[in-house]
């Protein structure tokens, strides 16, 4: 049975992965996107997504688009799994609970 | 953690999702949106018109109509706060698509302008429903099998009005397809 990820156990970081495994391998998002989308502060998602990056869970990388900086940001393949197991860990806790 | 916490988490990831997915999603329905103006404009010229006249008409509608879809996917690039490696390769599959109906057209002799207008919209029509499949969209692929069913049915009912009805029916259908994905996010 899958553990419970604490890193992705957090709530912002939990909307963080569910936002960005919710999109197709290849697909990217920017940062202001996100942070509407989740309604956090620049600083909030700064923050949370710095702990995902570190944990090679998402890349961001910052670009200039017609030279205005863009911070686009995906969940990665270790990112994608970890998140899997971790939604298999809150499943198997609700199963039990019903049997 | 207890299974209250649990099941509050598995709803929240959820409507995250689908929040994420409808954000993210629908912009394919403004390329649909321009593509039936462009059948409006195009077959209720060949309804109306000359062949001649037609063919200027069905000219201009690609023309606009490619640098529209040019223009609205470098706006979306960059505004809409998401990228996807799908722009590119569905363009040149169109592109790839036209030029197999020129070739089709051209090396088959296919004559008049109902003929022609049948084989480019079962060509399209296939696009669609190969898009539709490839993308695992749902509602472009009905759209494709939906213009195919109009196309014959038109072509072999209606050959006298063919034109005035790809416009409305075909045109009509992809507008109204483009819309609803663009409302709905999907």
């Amino acid at each position: 049975m899958s553990a419970l990820n604490s890193l992705i156990h957090q709530p912002t970081r939990l909307r963080v992965m569910a936002a960005l495994v919710s999109l197709d391998a290849g697909e990217k998002v920017d940062f202001k996107f996100l942070r509407d989308l989740l309604e956090l502060t620049d600083g909030n998602l700064s923050v949370h997504l710095y702990k995902l990056e570190e944990a090679k869970y998402v890349t961001v990388e910052k670009v200039f688009v017609e030279r205005r900086p863009k911070t686009w940001i995906w969940a990665t393949t270790g990112g994608r799994d970890a998140f899997a197991a971790h939604v298999d860990a809150l499943e198997a806790i609700v199963g039990q609970a019903r049997l | 953690m207890d299974s209250n916490q649990a099941l509050d988490d598995l709803k929240t990831i959820r409507q995250i999702m689908d929040r994420t997915q409808k954000a993210a999603g629908g912009n394919g329905g403004w390329f649909m949106v321009i593509a039936g103006v462009m059948w409006i404009v195009g077959f209720t010229g060949n309804q109306f018109l000359s062949d001649e006249h037609a063919g200027w008409v069905w000219a201009v509608a690609n023309v606009g109509g490619i640098l529209a879809m040019i223009w609205v996917g470098m706006r979306l690039a960059r505004d809409s706060g998401m990228s996807t490696p799908m722009w590119k390769p569905a363009f040149l599959f169109w592109i790839a698509l036209g030029v197999f109906s020129g070739l089709l057209i051209w090396l088959f002799h296919v004559n008049g302008v109902n003929r022609v207008g049948l084989l480019i919209l079962l060509v399209a029509a296939m696009g669609f429903v190969q898009i539709g499949a490839l993308f695992q969209h749902w509602l472009i692929g009905v759209t494709g099998i939906l213009i195919a069913v109009l196309t014959i049915g038109a072509f072999l009912l209606f050959p006298a009005y063919f034109g005035l009805s790809m416009a409305i029916l075909g045109g009509g259908l992809l507008v109204a397809s483009g819309l609803w994905m663009i409302r709905s996010g999907r």
